[in-house]
């Protein structure tokens, strides 16, 4: 229905508020495939956006004790002022909350629009977080790199299908849907369904992935430009940009 | 069906032939053979298609090259022919990549950049096993098969078909230390010598729209005179026989600062190291591989500020996460 309301709309309302309604409908566990993808292209171009997604990733991060690995970087207070500060949010959140679908309908003024979201981005957050405690139980700490000594040319073995190439999946790969599942059926909380996070997922996976892909093209620039390699350099981006 | 088997036999019989020809004696050198490669594919005239594959991607490309002479510099121009057009466009100290999605980008840079550390013939091989294996045909052409076997896995291997009268790389496999393909390059079709008109033509034609310029200042080394912002960055850690190429300061793709750019090479592959100072406080580490390239993001803190490293490269992923972890500030020089 949300879809049909946005294409009735379309003309007269801004590409802002269509991807704010998107958003909402996504956050929903409503959306279609295409809703979802017009969210995330919206995301890496949107900069508030970007940083709420950026929030919750931060927070997923801390919780599963990724930080500090190497620049014994001092955030759990930052953490903990995200936490409060999406605390405060999701209160008023709360009290909009109740025109999220007339929000949808793009016929609510564009500040309160925005809280909603905002409220939506925040509630996100806690329950991320209560994911990535119970992801990190379940799926324990993946060992990266168990590099074989073994040095094998396979002349004319066929590269192999079952290898993902997109980033998306291989996020999936480390904390699994499996292992949100099993957070979700722990009860840590009630109301947010598994799709539910693995769009917050791929939501903070976008984000990631937009400044990778942003370097790789640097990087052909530079291989290009250095040593005059560019053949190869560039073909390698032919997986970004194709969508 | 007889004629085709026929062929193949004789194919066989011809590279087993030469290439214990090869082994005995002439022998051109395998180094000698991947800096004729480099050197070729800078100082040939060349025009061609291409196949590439990674996982299961398959794509289309095309490449015209045109080498430079007195009157005029370095020309080459890559359009992607599958899926949504994008275009590379390089001439001498400009770069336009053109996409469908992200619009124009053009680096341009203030001049040609200086190569650091010009790597010395025979680097490779201390790094790499060389073996010239055989003749092959590939894209109509007869090519020389040369293993490039890595001696640690900090790097990938290679198979590559090199073009026997010219060197030019017809045909490249990539491959990770379980042997599994990463990556392949091919040629379906390639004309070596001058180009047409009409390929000439395609090669000045620069888009007329600009969205983005990214100004590339290279800076050399020596140089420095003052604790510059942002800081100058260097790796604690280095997989033996990578050399810093260039380094370069250019206003970041997704920030409002500059980053501080580094690009290493041991002679095949290659890696980039980005730092840029982080002032959303989004403090992200992630590792992911895209298809032939790994791409590592730490943060570094110094002081109260906070630096976004991040590592790009076709090299193994741990490769790319130790180098990662090793990025510090330039420290003073005594």
């Amino acid at each position: 229905m949300s879809e049909k309301a946005s294409s009735e709309k379309a003309p007269q309302i801004s590409g802002r508020e269509r991807l704010n309604e998107s958003l909402s409908v996504s956050l929903d566990g409503q959306s279609n495939e295409l809703e979802l993808r017009r969210v995330l292209d919206g995301i890496s171009k949107d900069d508030e956006l970007r940083t709420l997604a950026g929030r919750y990733q931060l927070i997923g991060d801390a919780v599963r004790g990724k930080v500090n690995k190497f620049a014994n970087v001092d955030i759990s207070k930052g953490v903990m002022a995200a936490i409060e500060q999406d605390e405060v949010d999701a209160a008023v959140a709360k009290e909009t909350s109740g025109s999220v679908h007339s929000a949808a309908n793009g016929s609510v003024a564009n500040s309160k629009s925005n809280n909603v979201i905002e409220g939506l981005w925040a509630s996100l957050g806690k329950v991320a977080m209560a994911a990535s405690v119970a992801v990190a139980i379940v799926v324990g700490v993946r060992n990266s790199n168990p590099a074989p000594d073994v040095q094998l040319m396979a002349v004319n073995e066929p590269a192999t299908l079952a290898q993902p190439v997109q980033l998306a999946q291989s996020g999936q790969n480390n904390y699994g849907v499996s292992g949100i599942r099993a957070g979700y059926n722990a009860k840590l909380h009630d109301s947010i369904t598994p799709e539910q996070l693995a769009y917050a997922q791929s939501i903070a996976d976008r984000a990631t992935r937009e400044r990778f892909h942003a370097y790789a093209l640097q990087h052909a620039e530079l291989s290009a430009m250095g040593n005059g390699q560019s053949i190869l350099s560039f073909a390698r981006l032919t997986s970004f940009d194709n969508q | 069906m007889k004629q085709t088997q026929w062929i193949t036999g004789k194919l066989l019989v011809l590279g087993i032939f030469i290439s214990s020809f090869l082994n005995a004696e002439t022998v051109p050198d395998s180094s000698y053979l991947l800096e004729k490669m480099m050197d070729s594919s800078r100082n040939l005239s060349f025009q061609g298609e291409f196949v590439y594959q990674q996982g299961a991607q398959l794509e289309t490309l095309s490449i015209i090259h045109q080498a430079s002479d007195k009157n005029q510099s370095e020309k080459e121009r890559i359009l992607y022919l599958d899926g949504a057009p994008r275009e590379v466009i390089r001439a001498g100290n400009e770069l336009f990549f053109s996409s469908y999605n992200g619009g124009v980008t053009k680096f341009q840079h203030g001049s040609l950049m200086p190569v650091i550390n010009k790597l010395q013939g025979g680097i490779s091989e201390k790094f790499y096993d060389l073996k010239i294996v055989g003749i092959d045909r590939v894209a109509g052409r007869e090519a020389v098969l040369l293993l490039v076997l890595p001696k640690d896995r900090f790097r990938y291997g290679y198979q590559l078909w090199l073009d026997r009268q010219s060197s030019l790389l017809l045909k490249s496999v990539m491959v990770d230390g379980q042997g599994k393909i990463i990556e392949r390059l091919q040629f379906t079709s390639l004309n070596i010598g001058s180009l047409s008109d009409e390929s000439l033509a395609l090669l000045i034609r620069k888009p007329s729209v600009v969205d983005k310029t990214i100004a590339v200042e290279s800076q050399p080394l020596s140089q420095q005179d003052q604790p510059s912002d942002p800081l100058e960055w260097e790796t604690g850690w280095l997989p033996e026989g990578f050399v810093l190429e260039n380094r370069s300061v250019r206003p970041s793709p997704v920030s409002q600062h500059n980053v501080d750019a580094l690009v290493f090479s041991d002679g095949i592959a290659s890696f980039s190291v980005f730092v840029e100072q982080d002032d959303t406080r989004v403090l992200s580490q992630a590792s992911e591989k895209i298809g032939a390239l790994s791409a590592v993001s730490k943060i570094y803190r110094e002081g109260d500020r906070y630096f976004h490293v991040t590592v790009v490269g076709d090299v193994p992923l741990g490769t790319a996460e130790r180098v990662a972890v090793s990025v510090r500030p330039l420290k003073a020089k005594p």
